[in-house]
């Protein structure tokens, strides 16, 4: 989506006409997801919070100062719901205690990497998820998390070396 | 592992990445082909490639969830300027609002006795949801309060719509804090002038907003065990002809064993508007002088003052514009921005040393250690070592972020006497104090306190307390948060040959029964930008007729003061660059210089050496309370 219509979208939103904003539901889910996936460590809170974030982002649309900030805006407003989240979740409740339906789901090939990225520290998690779920650009990462693109690079490498410690010490795939 | 094999395995990574460029890709490439270890190593990087993509594209059924379920929930949300529903109550508390500092503290011990009434309005009540809703809807908030045992008036408006906060002080000075503007004008009656300056315009952490100090205090008492007792009274009535609920409520404390008196307030609450209307309140200490004796009125006006003239300030008195330029707004910005973006998961070793004390064989004076992963912190101080065995230890410690860990590991186990130290975590919720006891060398004291933060920023005073080390050597908390009285940017001689930015920041003094209690001093702030915007030198001077202040300034100076008013410096003399390629401090020399009564001039010298690790092992167990020594 270019920048104009996104800012018309918001503007239209602004106005109270709420069905623009299914326009930028589509543009930012992925993007809200990974971020969540990538702060919470598991999908099924992951998806929770995006839900949460994405209707509070409307709920609370006419409180943006700029129009075209809506993206760095919602992100925010997805790691606040996120740090709260984690606040609140129990002391030593791993991230990878999730419902005995999603574990089951999870079994289908991708257990060992689910384990081994929730061990992975926070920063690492994120970026390497935003990597692989929200395109696989670093500048887009750089924009998201506001760091230089640098910096995403060399969390990434970081990220990578970490989790392929994890797998092996897991016994690999 | 050969050390090429090493280097080659650190750049594999970006290699899978595609980040290398294409030169050094074809070289790794090259030795790959005739290295088994390093090509098996590139393959499993390469698998696990695939299965993140993989993983990813099997997730997106979850955020096609995700869309249809908003999307279908879209009829149900109605965008609002304000948080109006009940629901939304908890939303305020968990997100920033603004800081009305004043007005709330006077609603908050009303809400207190609230809280108290367990009978009544609760907090978790809606009764008590929507006083505090109905409070914020107002346009503006009039608060007239005095208390006649400290001797003290106030006048207050706030309007939470408008981010404004004004007020009138009984001796005649006047605040009115235009946040959106980033402007904050002075009135101060004895120099009959009025100071326009730069105020930040930022976020403030929502500690004080009513209803999460009740929450807060109720889990600080839990946890501080403070024993108090409270009985309350609740009663309908009429109040200056409308119907009202009255709230009495009297406290008891307990002292070396015998209880007494602590307080009595009443409170009145519009039963209709559900908006706070007035409040009594008296509290003595335990041999039972009065302490407060306090009275506030509230009421709830469509217009607030537009400018200070509308709160009694004469037309008569001079303007001293220094509000904030463009140029100023756009370093604040950037200094902030980079200040936000320090990081979030190291461990950081500051060592000092006294040029006094320093000897050819480096002795260290003190030593704090930082852990921090993005929202468990735990710092251990040693504000000073034994100077008897300061050789000793600083033969001990070494002069690597290895020997420092390791060593003061150790310590931490140990029962060896330090002059002091002292050993703070904060989870996010729960800041935990162990102390070693001076006089045995055992740790002793333990406290834990129910300090709630805002994500990764905690109020201010704990802030303070807390001091985030990296953050605060790089981008002084100082700058952005002080009561200064001026701010601009500034060119000298030193800003210009070394590509500086100079921020200079003005303190008036304070004072308090004709009496200065603090003399005035001026703080230059020299950023750099090409440096992340870390504040490179910074000068503190105390300094005679400032923003508004006679130039016999120092005539007014109260005996403790007139000697106190110190000259230091700090400037980075050496840069470090994390693993994440941010810039850090990586030594600072700070100088002081200051004049003793009998006009004689000292200047001491120190030095901080910063060890920073951005990619740490955190050992087991760091941050847990219950492994605290």
């Amino acid at each position: 989506m270019n920048g104009d219509l996104e800012k018309e979208l918001v503007a239209a939103c602004r106005r109270g006409d709420t069905s623009a904003y299914a326009g930028l539901v589509k543009v930012y889910s992925g993007r809200i997801f990974a971020i969540c996936m990538g702060m919470l460590g598991n999908s099924h809170d992951a998806e929770d919070i995006a839900q949460q974030a994405l209707l509070k982002g409307l709920a609370s649309i006419k409180q943006l100062r700029s129009d075209t900030q809506f993206g760095a805006w919602l992100i925010r407003i997805a790691k606040n719901l996120c740090i709260d989240f984690i606040r609140k979740r129990k002391p030593r409740q791993n991230a990878i205690d999730e419902p005995f339906e999603a574990r089951r789901r999870s079994t289908e090939g991708y257990s060992k990497l689910r384990a081994a990225l929730a061990e992975l520290p926070q920063d690492y998690r994120l970026t390497l998820v935003l990597f692989y779920f929200d395109g696989r650009s670093t500048k887009s990462i750089a924009e998201t998390l506001g760091m230089s693109t640098g910096a995403v690079q060399a969390r990434l490498s970081r990220a990578r070396k970490n989790l392929r410690k994890l797998l092996e010490a897991q016994g690999d795939k | 592992m050969e050390k090429t094999c090493r280097i080659i395995k650190e750049q594999i990574a970006e290699l899978v990445t595609g980040s290398l460029p294409a030169e050094k890709a074809a070289e790794l490439q090259r030795h790959m082909n005739q290295c088994p270890a390093c090509s098996k190593y590139l393959h499993a990087l390469q698998i696990d490639d695939k299965l993140l993509g993989d993983f990813a594209d099997a997730m997106q059924p979850i955020v096609t969830r995700i869309e249809d379920s908003v999307i279908s929930r879209l009829n149900d949300v109605q965008p609002s300027t304000s948080a109006g529903a009940s629901g939304l109550l908890r939303a305020i508390v968990r997100q920033r609002v603004w800081k009305f500092a004043a007005a709330a503290a006077i609603i908050i011990g009303l809400v207190l006795v609230m809280y108290r009434d367990n009978s009544s309005m609760d907090i978790t009540t809606p009764a008590f949801g929507k006083m505090i809703e109905a409070i914020e809807k107002m346009p503006w908030l009039h608060i007239v309060s005095h208390d006649n045992a400290k001797n003290y008036q106030r006048e207050s408006w706030f309007s939470y719509s408008s981010k404004i906060l004004v007020t009138r002080y009984g001796n005649g000075k006047v605040q009115y804090l235009d946040y959106p503007n980033s402007k904050k004008y002075i009135y101060q009656p004895d120099t009959n002038a009025v100071t326009i300056s730069y105020t930040p315009n930022i976020d403030r952490v929502i500690y004080d907003f009513p209803r999460s100090i009740v929450d807060n205090s109720k889990k600080r008492w839990k946890a501080d065990g403070t024993d108090v007792k409270y009985e309350v009274k609740h009663e309908r009535g009429q109040y200056q002809g409308i119907d009202v609920d009255f709230y009495y409520s009297t406290s008891y404390s307990t002292y070396q064993g015998m209880q007494y008196l602590l307080s009595r307030s009443k409170l009145i609450v519009d039963r209709h508007k559900q908006v706070l209307i007035l409040s009594e309140s008296k509290y003595w200490g335990p041999n039972g002088e009065l302490r407060t004796d306090s009275k506030a009125i509230f009421d709830y006006p469509e217009d607030g003052p537009k400018d200070i003239y509308e709160v009694g300030v004469p037309k008569s008195a001079k303007i001293l514009d220094y509000s904030p330029t463009p140029e100023l707004l756009e370093v604040m910005k950037a200094y902030r921005s980079h200040r936000d973006n320090a990081p979030a998961r190291y461990i950081v070793i500051v060592v000092y040393v006294n040029e006094q004390t320093a000897s050819e064989t480096y002795a260290i004076d003190g030593l704090e250690t930082f852990y921090f992963d993005g929202i468990n912190r735990r710092r251990l101080e040693v504000l000073r070592f034994d100077p008897v065995s300061q050789q000793k230890f600083s033969a001990q410690c070494g002069d690597s972020f290895n020997s420092l860990l390791k060593w003061q590991r150790e310590q931490e186990k140990s029962e060896f006497r330090i002059w002091m130290d002292e050993i703070i975590m904060y989870d996010g919720q729960y800041r935990y104090t162990q102390r070693r006891s001076k006089s045995t060398g055992y740790w002793s004291h333990f406290k834990k306190v129910y300090v709630p933060s805002d994500g990764y920023r905690l109020p201010m005073g704990d802030l303070i307390f807390w001091r985030d080390t990296l953050s605060e050597l790089g981008w002084p908390n100082s700058l952005l948060h002080s009561g200064h009285d001026r701010t601009s940017i500034v060119e000298n001689d030193y800003s210009k040959n070394n590509n500086l930015v100079c921020v200079e920041v003005l303190y008036d003094e304070l004072s308090r029964d004709n009496k200065v209690t603090l003399p005035a001093k001026k703080r230059l702030y020299y950023l750099n930008p090409q440096r992340d915007y870390i504040c490179e030198r910074q000068e503190i001077h105390p300094q005679p007729g400032l923003a508004q202040n006679p130039e016999d300034w120092i005539d007014k100076v109260g005996a403790m003061w007139a000697f106190s008013g110190r000259f230091s410096v700090g400037e980075v003399v050496e840069y470090g660059r994390s693993d994440l390629h941010q810039w850090f401090p990586k030594k600072i020399l700070m100088r002081f210089r200051w004049e003793n009564p009998d006009q004689t001039t000292e200047e001491r010298k120190k030095t901080i050496t910063v060890y920073l690790n951005t990619d740490p092992e955190f050992p087991d167990g760091i941050f847990d309370p219950n492994n605290l020594p």
